[in-house]
């Protein structure tokens, strides 16, 4: 008798039932069918290109990766007849691939192909492989593609078009010999490639390959090109009679042996927030490849060209290896047992002496979220200090404090997902293709494939606002301003969804006439945006049924940053874009981990898990478990303590992984107030700008080199392990932290990272339930996690962060930003290039990166420099009221009128924070770096040419296309045709 | 008494810290610490292996291996040309082809053909000393059975060999 609902099926005469509907191949490979399947990939999907996964249903030959499986079906997987198809199916390809499997760099137990000749037995070719007349493709620093090796599946063109949607890949069916092309048929380094990856990841050969892995991956690929073709000939010639056999034993045998000398192991990204994990291979301190898994949970294959490829800074000759201590006028390296000494008395002297108040200790947003409880903790433990804060005060502290206001916690209220099946996404003050890559990823594969809608707000016409439906471009510091007259609109036009704000929003109509005075015409004459144009978002806001809100430092970084964050929530809240799948707010957190050391208490208000520093029955949880006294009073952030140096406040500081003097706001202010301290210790991989003032610098070690977690922009929780051992005399900060606090007597007994964590998890409610064996591997969790591991992949379903469970709407109102003066008559912004990371001081360690991109310049728009004489590579001095550089020019349309802009990898004299000033937000205290009215001066003439080298994906255009095109390989005439019409 | 080079502050006279880069190295005493230890604790394995390397050298093998490995390519390139030459192809093709021959036989029936081969050769005297062998002494001897059967032998392998030179 037939189950309801279930699907009975027949496979090789034996019945089955399934509860769920899948793909036939899925349930084959589910039930443990060894069935090849060469050219699909889960996250493709069938690409129908290969014929290796054939099954006969019903009498029909079909491709089982993209049939689904259907009730009563009979299904013939392993039959000769279709065994021998399957097999006609892989000669037909080996005809395009010349197996030398021994000494294929791909030889690692996970090539398809190989697996496929294996598993069918195939011991002689039926089709001898013919290379293609075309070059082998090794322009670009990362990647090599070899033409005769590829087997034309098209997972890369899948992966380029519709994954990463950076539309530089395609198969040109049209070639007698048709090959991936890149473009319209240049070489790779000269084409709109970013270097992401994607391809090299999925290409289930050797044809697309890491360079980092070329020669080194198995024992016996140390050769080059020519000798190998050499020792490929001999070996064939005797192929005819020895069958390939032999050699797949001795290929199957060497791959087995790689497993001795290469380690995989899963970790993190450490770049931005949007935690992509991979397994990062390694053999010894030889980083051969980053492989990132379908189960990666925020990123599946996706990754960036800094996450694949810019590792180089681990293994960099620059990197510290032993503690240093301030000698005269140099550093002396020292042992880890007199620089701790010298770090605990010195401490301990500015604490005696002015009370330990006037100590400022800053956690690394780049460091584990143990290690930012162990920063906080030693202040508030040990120093009975508030004073610690993390660099989320220079970025992202405005999104939470609006967050705060509104729903009640400080995170993105849903996962990348939902971005993803969001019917409409507004992007405010994001450049997210270049500063959060993979997550834009998702936004533009649903833009290209789901119809899902795209605004964007923005001041350049970056990729985000090429591909938006709408783009808007508001004068600088005015986004506040159009956000509340669409706000005020969407009220007035009685589009607001009356049910939500009713059952869960408080405060509806004091807020409603706190926007009277956000009028459209007020909008319009302030924001410069038409009238016309904010009633178009306002419509599509209004026609939308799932909408979710991205924005970044260019909300954040203005006088007004918590406000117009709180006027994004607003938005939301009024349209009843909360607390379901596919909508919310997403701050889009720039640093691996800024979201987990502020959420592990590396703030100078709150105690782990936002545990407000001035609630007393929270302070007595943590004195009862530290035993000691909490200090009430809300301590110095990392930006007001260099005020409060001037003040005479803070005496010393002690700084973990942030570069204060290059991302700080006025770098000349910072460097004044460092060396005017009396006590500094500074714990970094680098002699960075900021240890140079220090008086210890303690070597810390990469995150390769040590095992915690971080905590992603979804507010995810993730494990990285360790790799390889740290380099020198490094120490993780869990090490060092440790060290220090048992030296000032605290006895932490901490055996390693999971206790901390536990530690952490008793005393704060939101991570109550994590515990390390919970998230073990590529497993997560997103916090809130309740005390029985529940975590929550997305926020307020039922009820907002409030004790009333209700969301507040927030009123807020407009001040003029920084405007541009007869003096200072341009406005000069700043932000990320994909290419980099803030200064650089990790990405610059790349060479591959420092050719694509080898110094920072100032975008000007084509009037502006046509106005004032400017070409590109001219130096052009820009001037503010606190500083000035010199710095090329780029002529570009991406910026436009007096808008200039100016990439932060700048370092040394032409950092961006040489120009910027001490002003900020009053609430969350982040610098307004992005208010920056300046003036420019040519100082001489360049060559013309740009300072972007050629290399440079920037001066390509793409070639889309939806997927594959499949359908052109099928109707070519030799497209030997295996499945039944 | 604060160590030399950190900044002071006694007489309320701040000095002020410069931005420092140059780095005194010191001697890796430590790393040569924690070595004299790994040493001590492997102390009997270090020495069979210092022993095992005499061997190794007094042979030329080590010697041998340094060249080869400190110029894989030309070696190999050597190598692999040297195969490619029209002669050697043809030694490793008919080394293959010997080699597919005899993976093809049943090793049963060739052990027990190489026996009576074997033993024919060993009574080759006694056959040799016997008359002149005329046609009827042939037509006696194939009523011999060990004869009839090596006669059937030899021309299964003729037809075989003939329908193969027909392909």
């Amino acid at each position: 008798m037939k189950e309801s609902n279930n699907i009975v099926v027949q496979i090789d005469g034996n019945d089955y039932s399934f509860e769920t509907p899948d793909t036939v191949l899925n349930k084959l490979l589910e039930l443990g069918y060894d069935i090849p399947h060469i050219c699909y990939q889960p996250n493709l999907g069938p690409l129908q290109s290969c014929d290796s996964c054939l099954v006969n249903i019903n009498g029909k030959v079909v491709r089982s990766c993209s049939t689904q499986i259907q009730d009563r079906d009979s299904i013939d997987v392993s039959s000769s007849s279709i065994n021998d198809l399957r097999t006609e199916a892989v000669q037909l390809i080996l005809h395009n691939h010349e197996l030398y499997c021994t000494v294929c760099e791909n030889n690692n137990g996970d090539c398809a192909l190989h697996n496929a000749v294996h598993d069918l037995d195939i011991t002689v070719q039926k089709y001898p492989f013919e290379p293609k007349p075309y070059d082998y493709d090794d322009s670009n620093p990362f990647y090599a593609y070899d033409p005769s090796q590829c087997i034309l599946c098209g997972r890369c063109v899948e992966a380029c078009q519709d994954i990463q949607v950076n539309e530089t890949l395609s198969i040109d069916w049209s070639l007698p010999r048709p090959r991936v092309i890149w473009d319209k048929g240049v070489p790779a380094n000269e084409s709109s490639c970013v270097s992401c990856g994607h391809c090299v990841t999925v290409c289930p050969v050797n044809a697309l390959m890491e360079k980092s892995m070329l020669r080194k991956a198995g024992y016996l690929t140390n050769i080059d090109r020519s000798t190998r073709k050499s020792m490929v000939d001999a070996v064939k010639s005797v192929e005819h009679e020895l069958t390939m056999a032999p050699v797949m034993a001795i290929s199957n045998a060497e791959s087995k042996l790689r497993k001795f000398q290469i380690k995989k192991t899963k970790t993190v990204c450490v770049y931005c927030g949007v935690g992509c994990s991979f397994e990062i291979w390694t053999k010894g301190r030889d980083i051969l490849k980053v492989q990132p898994q379908p189960e990666s949970p925020a990123n599946g294959i996706s990754t960036c060209i800094k996450g694949k490829f810019g590792w180089d800074f681990v293994n960099s000759k620059d990197r510290l290896r032993n503690p240093l201590i301030r000698n005269g006028n140099g550093f002396r390296e020292a042992s880890w047992d007199e620089a701790m000494n010298t770090v605990a008395k010195g401490l301990l002297n500015i604490k005696s002496k002015y009370g330990g108040d006037a100590i400022e200790f800053i956690a690394s947003s780049k460091g584990t979220n143990e290690e930012a409880y162990m920063v906080q903790k030693l202040a508030r433990q040990l120093f009975g200090t508030n004073n610690v804060d993390n660099s989320s005060r220079f970025c992202q502290a405005p999104a939470t404090t609006g967050l705060w206001r509104t729903v009640g916690y400080g995170g993105d209220s849903g996962s990348i997902q939902d971005i993803y099946m969001a019917d409409l996404v507004i992007a405010v003050g994001t450049n997210t293709a270049e500063s959060h890559p993979v997550l834009a990823t998702r936004v533009k594969r649903a833009h290209k494939l789901n119809g899902q809608k795209l605004i964007v707000a923005d001041l350049r016409m970056h990729e985000m606002a090429r591909r938006a439906d709408i783009f808007l471009h508001p004068k600088p510091g005015t986004d506040i301003v159009w956000l509340s007259a669409v706000t005020k609109y969407i009220l007035d036009q009685g589009w607001e969804d009356r049910e939500f704000l009713s059952e869960r929003v408080n405060g509806l109509e004091e807020y409603r006439r706190s926007l009277e005075k956000f009028t459209l015409d007020f909008a319009a004459e302030t924001s410069g945006i038409d009238q016309e144009t904010l009633k178009s978002v306002a419509e599509m806001i209004h026609k939308s049924k799932r909408v979710c809100a991205l924005w970044a430092m260019g909300v954040t970084q203005h006088q007004m940053g918590s406000d117009t964050s709180t006027a994004i929530s607003n938005l939301l809240l009024v349209t009843g874009n909360y607390g379901r799948r596919g909508t919310g707010a997403y701050p889009l957190r720039g640093h691996n981990n800024v979201q987990g050391t502020s959420d592990f208490g590396a703030m100078s208000a709150y105690l782990p898990g936002y545990q407000s520093i001035k609630d007393t029955d929270v302070r007595e949880k943590f004195e009862k478990a530290w035993h000691v006294k909490i200090n009430p009073n809300v301590g110095y952030d990392n930006n007001t303590c260099l005020e409060a140096m001037e003040y005479g406040k803070i005496k010393a500081m002690y700084v973990i992984g942030e570069e204060l003097v290059e991302t700080g706001s006025d770098s000349a202010y910072i460097r004044e107030k460092l060396s005017n301290l009396e006590f500094l210790v500074v714990q970094d991989m680098f002699l960075s700008e900021t240890a140079k003032y220090a008086d210890v610098v303690l070597p810390a070690c990469a995150s390769l080199e040590k095992e915690g977690t971080f905590t992603n922009t979804e507010r995810r929780i993730q494990r990285i392990y360790k790799a390889m051992d740290p380099l020198g005399n490094s120490r993780s900060d869990f090490a060092i932290l440790k060290d220090l606090a048992n030296k000032l007597g605290a006895n932490w007994s901490y055996k390693s990272p999971a206790e901390v964590m536990e530690e952490a998890a008793s005393l704060t409610p939101m991570f109550s339930g994590v515990r390390y064996e919970k998230i073990e591997g590529f497993k997560s969790l997103q916090w809130p996690v309740s005390q029985d591991g529940t975590d929550s992949p997305f926020l307020y379903e039922k009820s907002f962060a409030f004790p009333d469970g209700r969301a507040r709407l927030f009123r807020v109102s407009y001040t003029q930003p920084l405007t541009t003066t007869k003096t200072y008559d341009l406005q000069l912004n700043n932000g990320r290039l994909l290419e980099h990371f803030h200064e650089g001081n990790e990405t610059y360690k790349t060479e591959g990166i420092r050719e694509k991109v080898p110094g920072t310049f100032v975008e000007i728009s084509p009037t502006l420099a046509t106005d004032r004489d400017i070409s590109n590579s001219d130096l052009i001095k820009i001037t503010s009221k606190w500083g000035s550089i010199i710095v090329p020019a780029l002529v570009t349309e991406r910026v436009s009128g007096n808008e200039l802009y100016l990439p932060m990898n700048g370092q040394g004299e032409r950092g961006i924070n040489n120009l910027t000033g001490r002003i900020m937000d009053p609430t969350s205290h982040t610098p307004a770096y992005k208010e920056l009215p300046v003036r420019i001066k040519k100082v001489n003439n360049g060559d013309g040419n740009s300072p972007l080298p050629k290399g440079n994906p920037r001066f390509y255009s793409a070639n889309p296309q939806k997927g594959i095109m499949i359908e052109n390989k099928w109707k070519r005439k030799d497209y030997v045709k295996l499945v039944t019409e | 008494m604060e160590k030399k080079g950190l900044r002071k502050t006694s007489d309320g006279v701040k000095k002020m810290a410069k931005s420092i880069e140059m780095v005194e190295k010191i001697d890796e005493m430590d790393n040569l610490i924690e070595l004299t230890g790994l040493v001590s604790e492997h102390f009997g394995q270090i020495k069979e292996m210092i022993s095992l390397i005499d061997v190794v050298e007094k042979s030329g093998i080590l010697t041998l291996l340094k060249a080869v490995l400190s110029d894989p390519d030309a070696i190999l390139s050597v190598i692999s040309s040297e195969m490619l030459r029209e002669s050697n192809v043809r030694f490793l093709r008919n080394s293959s082809s010997l080699v597919a021959l005899l993976s093809h036989i049943d090793p049963d029936k060739l052990d027990s053909i190489s026996r009576n081969v074997t033993a024919s050769i060993n009574s080759l005297g006694e056959a040799a000393k016997g008359e002149n062998i005329g046609i009827l002494t042939i037509m006696q001897m194939m009523k011999d059975p060990d004869i009839a059967e090596g006669i059937r032998l030899m021309f299964g392998i003729l037809k075989g060999i003939g329908s193969a030179g027909k392909k």
